[in-house]
């Protein structure tokens, strides 16, 4: 009996023992339900962009934007699903500007990446990977000109990156009612976004001035250098303001240089001003009554963390100026929709994208429009900035609006 | 009346340059028979460098076209010695090299220049109105130039005895070889004065855009045309070729469009050669 009380008082010791040890381990591990526990997995966002060819000069700061907005997301903790964190995983592709390469760099990226969303640059490069992205469900965002052929009802996962071209609709009631512009000549690059482009400046005459006429509607070659024989036609319909807006910075640089050697005074408009470029390109003398959209005078602390994290990794020659903001908040939509919905559906994602109101870069609330145009929200809409060289400085002119007209 | 007289004075200029992308091309067309896409990097190259050494190292942009003309001229040398002497007479190998050479550079300028465009300040400001159309100081210096380049070589293949023994090179190789003439060096001297043209064309015409590595890519497409048009290898015909093509180009902006008027242009042209395969004025080769 005294040998077995022994072994039951040593056992009870024991067991006391492992129980404590066992509460204390169990304590000192993390729980199951925090995602510090386990190693981050990886979602994968693809950019299918320029990387060589003439519209490199585009494609390849856009790459670089996209791959700091996954770091900076990163390093904000990721994304966590069901508990477990998830972080971007950002991988390039060079569609040299061609449908077919896009295609097939998109069919890699789903494939074998396991791409959950794609960032794709140029009109016919989207409409050539919609072919499989849609039946995939894979969500994909143009950068380019927002149409028909590629934002609608049958697209449901496609998105546009931002108003851009669209943005006449904003401008031109602005300077019908506060300037003496009556007359547009609307002049872009013979692309297919370049023709949108011109049909936004038509249907914005149309729909949302009433003294406005468009006194030319025209397009030139793309790698067009020389401007004086197109705007010598210009210039003999005496428009008041000459919209250039689907130009590159460069380019429509150097048609406001090339115009103000042939006499012309008026105004200019232009999408994603590069200051640094109008500076060195156009003159800054040259500069007066351009309009500029967006126009950022006071560039917020989102901005200037973008700005300061991109420069500190790509260097300041490289930084596209207001053009490199358009690029910023799309990855961090795809970001909260996966947090709010806790799913990776492209479904899901794209229907609550497509309805939730969030926040971007240029300011609050951010949600998204398009359906008067389109039938189904996929623009994104949010405070809009617009401004015009007055006197060498650059003036306020729209100022914190919404594209209603595209809701 | 301005907008037909601004035309003309338009045409006048892109003519002159036209011609002046052209010549590097229809040299080395003419002489080793090699469509020499990289002339379109060599334009780029040279404006590159004359900009980096004016307006960077602060040296008078006149001399920075002097030192960028015998850089691109060398390397021309160093490209032909390297490259193309290893595959001459052969028909594929050339051409695949030569593109390759021009992706290659493309990419090469992105990664050293940057993707945005440079401006380069305006070395000669102001200008002048004729019957109602402007044009400034730049474009009168780069009609000029065109044309005395466009005199100076064709001079320099007539009139000296490098010129003549190019030119009889051209005529029959082994003719010209058996007579002492070197097919090394009339390929080398073709390659050094093409690489120079090249750099001339970009340092001229570069002030009036901007430098971008992509800023070649359209010179050896309109080059191709003028060769075409003007007579293969022929120096006069491709004068005569860019103005026609200049001509088309300013006045088909103000009657047809811009965007139609390549399309009448590169039209024109096929039913030219169709009408007359020789060009303009062939050398008959």
């Amino acid at each position: 009996m005294k040998k077995t009380s022994k072994i039951v008082g040593f056992g009870s010791t024991m067991l006391v023992a492992i129980v404590i040890a066992a509460i204390l381990l169990l304590t000192a591990c993390p729980s199951a339900e925090q995602p510090t526990a386990t190693a981050p997995k990886y979602v994968t966002v693809v950019g299918i962009t320029a990387l060589s060819g003439n519209a490199a000069a585009w494609g390849i700061p856009m790459s670089q934007l996209w791959g700091v907005v996954c770091d900076e997301i990163n390093n904000n903790g990721g994304i966590t699903v069901n508990g477990q964190q998830y972080l971007w995983k950002y991988k390039e592709y060079d569609h040299e500007m061609d449908p077919s390469k896009a295609l097939e760099a998109a069919n890699r990226a789903i494939a074998m990446d396991n791409a959950i969303s794609l960032q794709v640059l140029d009109n016919d490069c989207v409409k050539s990977i919609q072919a499989v992205s849609e039946p995939k469900k894979v969500l994909l965002w143009l950068f380019g000109t927002p149409e028909e052929g590629i934002i609608n009802t049958n697209s449901p996962h496609t998105f546009a990156y931002d108003i851009d071209c669209a943005v006449t609709v904003l401008l031109y009631p602005w300077l019908e009612k506060n300037t003496d512009v009556r007359k547009i000549a609307a002049f872009e690059p013979d692309t297919s976004g370049g023709h949108i482009t011109n049909f936004f400046s038509e249907w914005a005459v149309q729909h949302a001035c009433t003294e406005m006429e468009l006194v030319y509607e025209g397009v030139a070659d793309p790698a067009t250098t020389d401007f004086y024989a197109s705007l010598s036609s210009i210039l003999a319909k005496e428009p008041d303001l000459i919209d250039v807006s689907m130009w590159d910075p460069g380019i429509n640089a150097l048609i406001i240089k090339q115009s103000r050697e042939l006499g012309y005074n008026g105004g200019f408009h232009i999408v994603a001003p590069d200051f640094p470029t109008l500076h060195e390109v156009a003159g800054w003398q040259n500069c007066e009554n351009v309009y500029l959209s967006p126009a950022i005078i006071q560039e917020n602390d989102t901005m200037l963390k973008f700005k300061a994290d991109f420069i500190a990794k790509y260097g300041e020659k490289n930084w596209i100026g207001a053009t490199a903001y358009m690029n910023y908040d799309q990855i961090h939509w795809v970001t909260q929709a996966i947090k709010d919905t806790q799913s990776f559906d492209g479904d899901v994602i794209a229907d609550y994208i497509g309805k939730m109101t969030t926040s971007s870069i240029w300011g609050s609330p951010s949600y998204f429009g398009g359906v008067p145009l389109f039938g189904i929200a996929r623009i994104p809409l949010h405070p809009y900035y617009g401004g015009v060289i007055k006197n060498g400085e650059v003036v306020q002119t729209i100022n914190g609006e919404y594209a209603e007209a595209l809701r | 009346v301005e907008i037909y007289s601004q035309a003309l004075l338009n045409s006048f200029t892109l003519g002159a340059m036209y011609a002046l992308l052209a010549l590097g091309l229809t040299l080395l067309f003419s002489v080793m028979g090699i469509l020499y896409f990289a002339n379109s990097a060599m334009y780029m190259f040279g404006a590159y460098i004359t900009f980096y050494i004016a307006f960077k190292l602060g040296l008078n942009y006149f001399l920075a076209a002097v030192v960028a003309i015998v850089v691109i001229a060398g390397l021309g040398y160093l490209i032909e010695k390297g490259l193309f002497k290893p595959v001459r007479g052969l028909i594929l190998q050339p051409f695949f090299i030569a593109e390759g050479l021009n992706w290659f550079s493309e990419s090469f300028g992105y990664a050293i220049f940057g993707t945005k465009p440079v401006g380069i300040p305006d070395i000669l400001p102001g200008g002048i109105q004729i019957a109602g159309a402007s044009i400034t100081w730049l474009r009168i210096i780069i009609v000029l130039a065109g044309l005395a380049v466009i005199v100076g070589l064709h001079l320099f293949l007539t009139r000296t005895k490098q010129g003549l023994s190019m030119r009889a090179f051209v005529e029959d190789p082994v003719a010209a070889a058996l007579q002492g003439m070197s097919g090394n060096r009339v390929s080398s001297m073709a390659f050094i004065i093409a690489g120079g043209l090249a750099a001339l064309a970009g340092l001229l015409v570069a002030p009036m855009y901007t430098l971008t590595p992509t800023m070649g890519e359209h010179v050896t497409l309109n080059g191709l045309l003028i060769i075409g048009l003007g007579g293969m290898g022929s120096i006069p015909g491709a004068l005569i070729a860019a103005f026609i093509i200049g001509f088309i180009d300013a006045f088909g902006a103000v009657t047809i469009g811009t965007e139609f008027t390549w399309g009448v242009v590169f039209l024109f042209v096929a039913i030219f050669l169709t009408i007359r395969p020789t060009g303009l004025m062939s050398t008959g080769h």
